[in-house]
């Protein structure tokens, strides 16, 4: 049933991305980048709404799911039909392929390959020996999709706030699309969640891929793809059931149409409600998306003034037609946000512990004790480092180093304004999750040793995508420059 | 002397050539370790072990019910997780509260509503003692008892209610 509904939206979202620009290819990579955004995201938002309107039965939820896809198969009509991408496609199409080109494609190939066979036999091992998932998968994601599929919805409300643990007050993307799923197929099986994990994997190979080739280095998207799919951790969490790869895909298929739009001034957009609606998926997916999104739009808008100034420059038709950008992107964005505040503001209980993160006594001996800090950063080194970290990482953390000390003098807004956006989100985002470990009300060891592999996994894409994109031909990638007018 | 740009298009950068050459040994190195990660998953017992089979037993009795207290053995107080969740996940929607000593279930607190309790103990002798307390406090009380054991480990009991059974 997962894949079934990846290949469906993705099927929807190749007829609502077609127009003039759009090469089949890059059609077919938005598509498979999105496809599973849309096909968990669309029904798990319809299925909390139902309920939330106190509608049971799978009926209520598949008529709103319809009501999103009509919507969004409307908008997508109604907006501009080109795309920077196709524009970055020409242009690097057109520079003479460097030697060695089609040998480093062979190989990436090949290796693509054999990982992708690896991964499907990791995903057979989870199958048979945890089909449940992991123990947050049962304790948290699933229990919460049992839950909403068990319950009258008249009765939800109270049920989640009578819950004490296993985090009721976390976001439903997952547990509304498991339960939406177990209400079409007739059953609880551990199929759906596990096909979600697989959905999302795939997703997050097809977003991290396009990301590199936007940013302008094509050559260099498949090695991305398989260092981040090399690495230890995600073997760990890919098939666990759990929210954190599917919060580290959502970032990069967010970050996408904002990357398009940096890369080349010159191009209109994608339609902007898709773009907002799965930046809204990342509020609904784990609390932490709601920073990793503000940190996304916000370094967005700073690099889209300081890159052109249009923001507030803008006049007549041009600042109507970005007044409409920006209200479709907000409706876009509007299921997967309002779902989260109705859901924070009348179902999730008020749990003590999270509320005293950043309110109660002692924070500000917590923020300023050197001790604390010293072991957030000791224990994020030994995760980078490989001696210590290796069993989980790999060597990906120096590689990533490495590509960094070779090409950070191109992380520049002007010359490569899309690494610079993937990169400032990763480093932003760790820096309050470190903030977040030194201000935590728990044990600090055991917070750390319980959280922070699976927070690093979270930034990991987005600083590879940026890593990577730096790496391939630098002066493609900031696009044209707009024409003259 | 610069090389020109037309030279330097026609051929990778050095520094791509090393980069790209290091990860093909950061791929194997990686690929490795994630199937011995993996290995190791393949090998671990099922993370709640017998749990979720043993409270999926219990669910049809507990259907209507908007409430349960999972009472467990106070000697397995620092891993009650395990239990909980295996049990608030079978047992859902059912919200389950936790208990750690008979007072608590059927202590002065309880007005004597009826309510299930799920009494789970590895260990037979005092998971007689607690069913037996349990017992003697709700008779006191001049209320209803009705115990179900389910296997050795979990036992299935009502209390309260209209008089004894």
């Amino acid at each position: 049933m997962p894949l079934m509904l990846c290949v469906g939206a993705a099927a929807l979202l190749y007829r609502w991305l077609g127009g003039v620009g759009w090469s089949r290819s890059e059609r077919l990579r938005w598509a498979l980048a999105w496809g599973p955004a849309f096909a968990f995201g669309i029904p798990s938002c319809a299925l909390f709404a139902a309920r939330w309107c106190g509608l049971d039965g799978p009926l209520p939820w598949s008529v709103a799911a319809l009501g999103l896809v009509a919507a969004f198969a409307l908008t997508a009509r109604r907006a501009p039909r080109s795309i920077a991408v196709a524009a970055v496609e020409v242009h690097v199409g057109r520079a003479p392929a460097p030697r060695g080109t089609t040998a480093v494609r062979l190989a990436t190939g090949v290796l693509l390959v054999v990982t992708a066979l690896l991964l499907l036999d990791t995903f057979r091992t989870w199958q048979r020996a945890q089909p449940a998932g992991m123990w947050d998968a049962v304790a948290i994601w699933n229990s919460s999709a049992r839950f909403l599929a068990r319950a009258e919805a008249a009765r939800l409300p109270e049920l989640f706030g009578a819950r004490s643990e296993g985090h009721p007050e976390y976001p439903l993307l997952l547990g509304g699309a498991v339960a939406a799923q177990w209400e079409l197929v007739g059953n609880e099986s551990n199929s759906v969640p596990l096909g979600m994990s697989l959905g999302f994997a795939i997703g997050l190979a097809a977003a991290l891929h396009l990301l590199v080739r936007i940013c302008g280095a094509p050559l260099f998207a498949g090695p991305a793809v398989l260092l981040v799919f090399s690495t230890p951790v995600v073997w760990k969490w890919a098939f666990a059931q759990v929210a954190d790869l599917p919060l580290a895909y959502l970032a990069l298929a967010a970050a996408l149409p904002l990357v398009a739009c940096l890369q080349d001034r010159a191009a209109p957009e994608l339609p902007p409600a898709l773009s907002g609606f799965v930046l809204g998926l990342m509020l609904w997916t784990k609390d932490e998306g709601a920073l990793l999104a503000a940190t996304l739009l916000f370094l967005f808008l700073a690099l889209r003034l300081l890159r052109g100034g249009d923001l507030g420059a803008v006049r007549g038709e041009a600042r109507s037609r970005s007044l409409g950008r920006t209200l479709g992107f907000a409706l876009g964005a509007l299921p997967g946000v309002a779902a989260l505040l109705l859901f924070k503001l009348t179902w999730a209980p008020l749990v003590p512990e999270r509320a005293t993160f950043l309110g109660g006594s002692g924070k500000v001996a917590k923020l300023l004790d050197f001790e604390r800090w010293r072991l957030v950063a000791a224990e994020t080194l030994r995760h980078f480092d490989p001696r210590t970290g290796g069993a989980l990482w790999g060597f990906a953390w120096p590689l990533l180093g490495l590509g960094l000390l070779l090409w950070g003098g191109r992380l520049r807004w002007r010359v490569a304004p899309g690494a610079v956006l993937l990169s400032g989100a990763a480093a932003v985002t760790f820096t309050f999750y470190a903030l977040a470990f030194v201000l935590s009300p728990y044990d600090l060891a055991w917070h750390l040793s319980s959280a922070l592999d699976r927070l690093l996994m979270h930034v990991l894409p987005l600083l590879a995508a940026a890593v990577f994109a730096l790496g391939g031909d630098g002066r493609a990638g900031a696009g044209p420059e707009p024409p003259a007018s | 002397m610069p090389i020109p740009d037309q030279v330097r298009a026609r051929v990778l950068s050095i520094r791509a050539i090393l980069f790209l050459a290091l990860l093909l040994p950061v791929w194997a190195l990686g690929v490795l370790r994630g199937e011995r990660l993996i290995g190791s998953v393949a090998v671990l017992p099922p993370f709640f072990g017998e749990d979720l089979a043993r409270f999926d037993r219990v669910r049809p009795r507990l259907r209507a019910s908007a409430g349960a207290i999972l009472l467990l053995d106070s000697s397995a107080r620092s891993s009650y997780g395990q239990r909980y969740f295996a049990a608030q996940y079978s047992l859902a929607p059912t919200v389950l509260s936790l208990a750690f000593a008979v007072d608590a279930v059927a202590g002065e607190g309880w007005k004597g509503e009826p309510r299930y309790v799920l009494c789970v103990f590895d260990d037979p002798g005092r998971h007689a003692a607690a069913l037996a307390a349990l017992e003697s406090a709700t008779r006191r009380r001049g209320l209803g008892f009705l115990a179900e054991p389910v296997d050795g480990v979990l036992t299935l009991v009502r209390l309260g209610g209209a008089g004894p059974p």
